[in-house]
């Protein structure tokens, strides 16, 4: 259950023995302290995902969004406030626009918890005989392909 | 032994290593790709691992890399001793280098000789460093400007040159001879032609040359 | 003729999914997948033809085809393009089309981050390129910006903001769609796909994006600095700056390179694994020596200052040069995988064949340029340009390519043309070897890099005409793969089954393309019992009765 937080703290203890190691090598403390606050990231990250493990339990994401206009105000709010660092603040009178958007649509777009969404389904695993694809099934794949064509431009199959 | 030579040395020690893996990896490769192909008509093998043989190879890497590890880093501390020894030769001959956008200034500290130049395509425009041969020389280089570097490449020398600090290099130049001096560092319009020569004279006419700031 | 208008064989998509809004407001993980990928994609011909005319200016000594500055302009555009542009963007995009896939998951973890991820690295892009439009021209301090040279006392002009602007959007941009796939990958599995189920890919994919999460930040920190001295531009008249810019970069400039490289480590093993039959040899061996490859290369960074004078190389050195450990036994599996395979040459195969040798070239001069008394002679020459361009060029690239070949069937419902597929490889072959080759000679040879123009005295004429003319057959090679897929895509001739290559990973077991939800009542989730779950079920059908998969070394 726990093992992907495992990896993950894993991960960042052997940036932490290898972060150890500058000092005997005299780097400058800088190095030293940009190598442990990158490190405190993934840390952080590892939380995160020990907490969302405990919390929710593993398994495929079953709540979707059903739009992503929310991404796109985002992505505009991002370039106003970068484009406003170069061509000078004014810019940032457009920063509002975006920000309702994203605002309003962070919520509404997402599905209700207790709804079942639509169209959506859990995967579940069921047996089935599948065939090795060969030579055969791909030739059938391929003349069935053309006779459905054939049959739209209204030729005798 | 000088710097040119460890880089010599290490050079083609790393370069024969490579070499036979390289060979050893692509020959099997080859001969595989014919001998498995499909039209061979050996069946795939259904085996999916082999600790022992995979961590005794992990094993026989690390031996290899502690190795590299050991015998580069012995290197470098010759190459550093070594310059640290010029450096400390009481008949050291320094010289100032200052690089700025787009040329340099060599200023000897034991005369009145400086030279600078404009660094245009026109080999004329590129200063001219003279040292003495025999002598060890140390070059204390910064930037007036942007980062440098300089680059002496049939020496082997090199080192970045930045502003608000002194980079240090020191070498011995045991024959008479001009060299090519580059900037390698990226540093804007005229980086292409950012060159320089030095050229290596008996001490006599070093002295000739601090005296009156010009060649002989 | 008459006019194919985009028959599908499979039933009608819903009405309105189609569309161009669609699309855009998709939280769909393959439509995001695919809008990244396709952009990356578009931008990769763009950036490479300013690589045509870069070795144009170079062909011959005294060239000014382009002036000083532009030609400057060039290689910055060129470079920055690839790495933050280009390549890292696909790296990463792959993950978001297939890891879902693999895991057996119907969709991405915060679809709508990962499509923020998109639009900020689109934004990003335009912005960059935006730079041609100013007045002074696109940034031109190189991919890594050293200051003082990229403040605005050197190189004034808005191009260079810009630029800055755009690399700090693009890269926040792909961290957002790492942490979604890394969240994916370790959470969001699909039953029965437990960790060690997952394939070679998608572990490549989380060693890729813990870099991601660690090290990219560290790029946002720097342009942030760059961006502080462009206003302030006193900043960086103090070495504290200038050195402090240098590691911020590299911590962010050393990893990405792995970024660039891990998730085609991973494309590798899964074409060639199932090309020769045969589940990956050595999956266990190679799922750690990702993680401790990727764990090594956070501490790497300092490798590119050893020529300044204010590093401690030997540390540097070190950590580089136990990398060839782990790089060592992800060659052993590659190896081992095609010596006992039954190998069939399709042309995703050719692909990553070629990457085995090719990458090596770039592995083994890498471990030159981390032993500090070779690289104080090749930094900054054109044994560095050589170096990389065979990690990123004859590596990685090779890898996108196999991956492209590979899964574009999956992707488009589409098979591309073999005949023109083999022309691709061969031509980028020649190609790439041919132009990159040489360059370690130039750099031997004592020509630095970033050199807008040679003179005739210099040596370095021969060794240039032959590199150029290598350019021109890879841009050959490229043109050809480009008309394979136009014409695949407008005459749809060949459709292409769910899994045309006997593949061993999920996606296979799904259509082609794969449905909303990647698994539907058409198209269940076979049942995962180790890394490989359709070579289990081929091998179940073949030997009824015997059968415990671990037998035959199958992981549970
Ligand atoms: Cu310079």
């Amino acid at each position: 259950m726990t093992l992907p937080a495992h990896v993950v703290g894993l991960w960042a203890t052997l940036n932490v023995a290898l972060t150890l190691v500058l000092p005997v090598y005299d780097e400058w403390p800088f190095a030293l302290v940009l190598h442990l606050l990158a490190t405190g990231l993934v840390a952080a990250f590892g939380v995160a995902v020990l907490v969302a493990v405990r919390r929710r339990g593993l398994g495929p994401q079953l709540r979707l969004p059903y739009r992503s206009v929310a991404a796109l105000a985002t992505g505009a709010l991002g370039l106003v406030v970068t484009l406003s660092v170069v061509w000078g603040w004014w810019l940032l009178l457009l920063a509002p626009y975006p920000l309702i958007v994203l605002l309003v649509t962070l919520r509404s777009e997402r599905m209700p918890a207790d709804v079942e969404p639509g169209p959506l389904r859990t995967p579940r695993p069921v047996p089935v005989d599948r065939p090795a694809t060969n030579r055969e099934i791909r030739a059938e794949a391929l003349e069935s392909a053309h006779a459905r064509k054939r049959a739209r431009r209204g030729e005798a199959t | 032994m000088s710097i040119r030579g460890i880089f010599d040395d290490i050079f083609l020690l790393e370069l024969s290593i490579a070499g036979a893996v390289f060979v050893v990896i692509t020959v099997l490769l080859v001969v595989f790709l014919v001998r498995r192909r499909a039209g061979a008509g050996r069946p795939a093998s259904s085996r999916a691992d082999n600790i022992v043989l995979e961590v005794s190879y992990a094993v026989a890497l690390l031996g290899i890399a502690v190795f590299l590890v050991v015998v580069t880093a012995q290197a470098n501390h010759r190459q550093q001793q070594m310059q640290a020894q010029f450096r400390g030769a009481p008949d050291v001959v320094r010289v100032d280098v200052t690089a700025f956008q787009w040329c340099w200034r060599f200023q000897h500290l034991d005369g009145p000789a400086s030279t600078t130049g404009t660094c245009q395509e026109d080999p004329a425009t590129r200063p001219t460093l003279v040292v003495p041969i025999g002598r060890p020389v140390e070059l204390r280089m910064t930037s007036h400007d942007v980062v440098h570097a300089l680059w002496i490449p049939d020496l082997a020398l090199k080192s970045d040159v930045y502003p608000d600090h002194t980079n240090s290099l020191a070498v011995t130049f045991d024959h008479a001879g001009t060299w090519l001096g580059r900037c390698s560092e990226f540093c804007g319009t005229h980086h292409p032609t950012m060159d320089f020569y030095v050229r290596a004279v008996p001490e006599q006419e070093y002295q000739q040359y601090l005296a009156s700031g010009s060649p002989a | 003729m008459t006019t194919t208008s985009a028959p599908s064989p499979r039933p009608a998509p819903p009405a309105g999914r189609g569309t161009a809004s669609a699309w855009l407001t998709t939280t769909d993980h393959k439509r995001i997948a695919l809008l990244t990928l396709g952009t990356a994609t578009f931008l990769f011909l763009v950036v490479g033809v300013l690589a045509m005319i870069i070795r144009a200016q170079l062909t011959l000594p005294s060239q000014h085809l382009v002036s000083n500055d532009m030609y400057h302009g060039l290689f910055t555009i060129h470079g920055s393009g690839m790495i933050y542009l280009v390549v890292t963007p696909i790296a990463i995009a792959l993950g978001v089309y297939l890891v879902p896939l693999q895991v057996g998951a119907p969709a991405i973890a915060a679809p709508r981050l990962a499509m923020a991820g998109f639009w900020l690295y689109l934004g990003g892009a335009l912005i960059i390129f935006s730079g041609f439009l100013t007045a002074l021209g696109p940034a031109l301090a190189g991919w890594y910006s050293y200051p003082p040279l990229s403040g605005s006392r050197y190189t004034p002009g808005a191009g260079q903001s810009l630029w800055i602007a755009g690399v700090f959007l693009a890269v926040l941009g792909l961290i957002l769609q790492a942490a979604t796939v890394l969240w994916t990958a370790l959470l969001k599995r699909g039953p029965g796909v437990t960790m060690l189920r997952m394939p070679v890919f998608t572990w490549s994919t989380v060693a890729t994006n813990l870099m991601v999460i660690g090290s990219f930040p560290s790029l946002l920190a720097a342009m942030g600095l760059l961006g502080w001295g462009r206003v302030f531009p006193q900043l960086f008249t103090e070495n504290l700056w200038n050195i402090g810019y240098q590691h911020l970069f590299w911590f962010f400039a050393h990893p990405v390179v792995y970024v660039m490289f891990f998730p085609f480590v991973g494309v590798v093993a899964e074409v060639l694994s199932t090309f020769s039959g045969r589940r990956f040899f050595g999956y266990r061996a190679t799922v750690v020596s990702l993680l401790v490859f990727a764990a090594f290369s956070m501490s790497v960074w300092g490798h590119h200052m050893f020529s300044t004078g204010q590093a401690s190389n030997d540390y540097y050195s070190l950590t580089s040069i136990l990398l060839l450990v782990p790089a060592g036994v992800e060659y052993f599996g590659f190896l081992a995988t095609v010596i006992g395979g039954h190998l069939r040459f399709r042309v995703p195969m050719l692909f990553a064949l070629a990457f085995v040798p090719q990458f090596l070239v770039g592995g083994l001069t890498g471990i030159m340029v981390a032993t500090p008394v070779i690289d104080y002679q090749v930094t900054d020459s054109y044994f560095i340009v050589a170096h990389w361009h065979y990690t990123l060029a004859a590596g990685s690239l090779f890898g996108i390519f196999a991956a492209f070949y590979f899964w574009f069937p999956k992707a488009t419902g589409l098979m591309l043309d073999e005949r023109l597929g083999r022309w691709h490889f061969w031509l980028l072959v020649v190609g790439t070897n041919v132009a990159f080759l040489p360059m370690f000679w130039l750099g031997l040879q004592g020509m630095p890099r970033r050199l807008a123009t040679y003179l005739p005295g210099d040596g370095f004429t021969t060794a240039n005409i032959v590199s150029t003319v290598g350019t021109a057959v890879l841009a050959l090679g490229v043109l050809v793969g480009v008309v394979n897929v136009v014409t695949a895509v407008r005459y749809r001739r060949r459709p292409a089954p769910d899994d045309p290559w006997e593949g061993f990973t999920l996606e296979w077991a799904t259509s082609s393309p794969p449905p909303p939800l990647n698994f539907d009542d058409d198209h269940p989730l076979p049942p995962v019992r180790s890394f490989a779950p359709l070579l289990d079920e081929r091998e179940h059908a073949g030997q009824e009765g015997a059968d415990d998969p671990a037998e035959h070394g199958a992981l549970r």
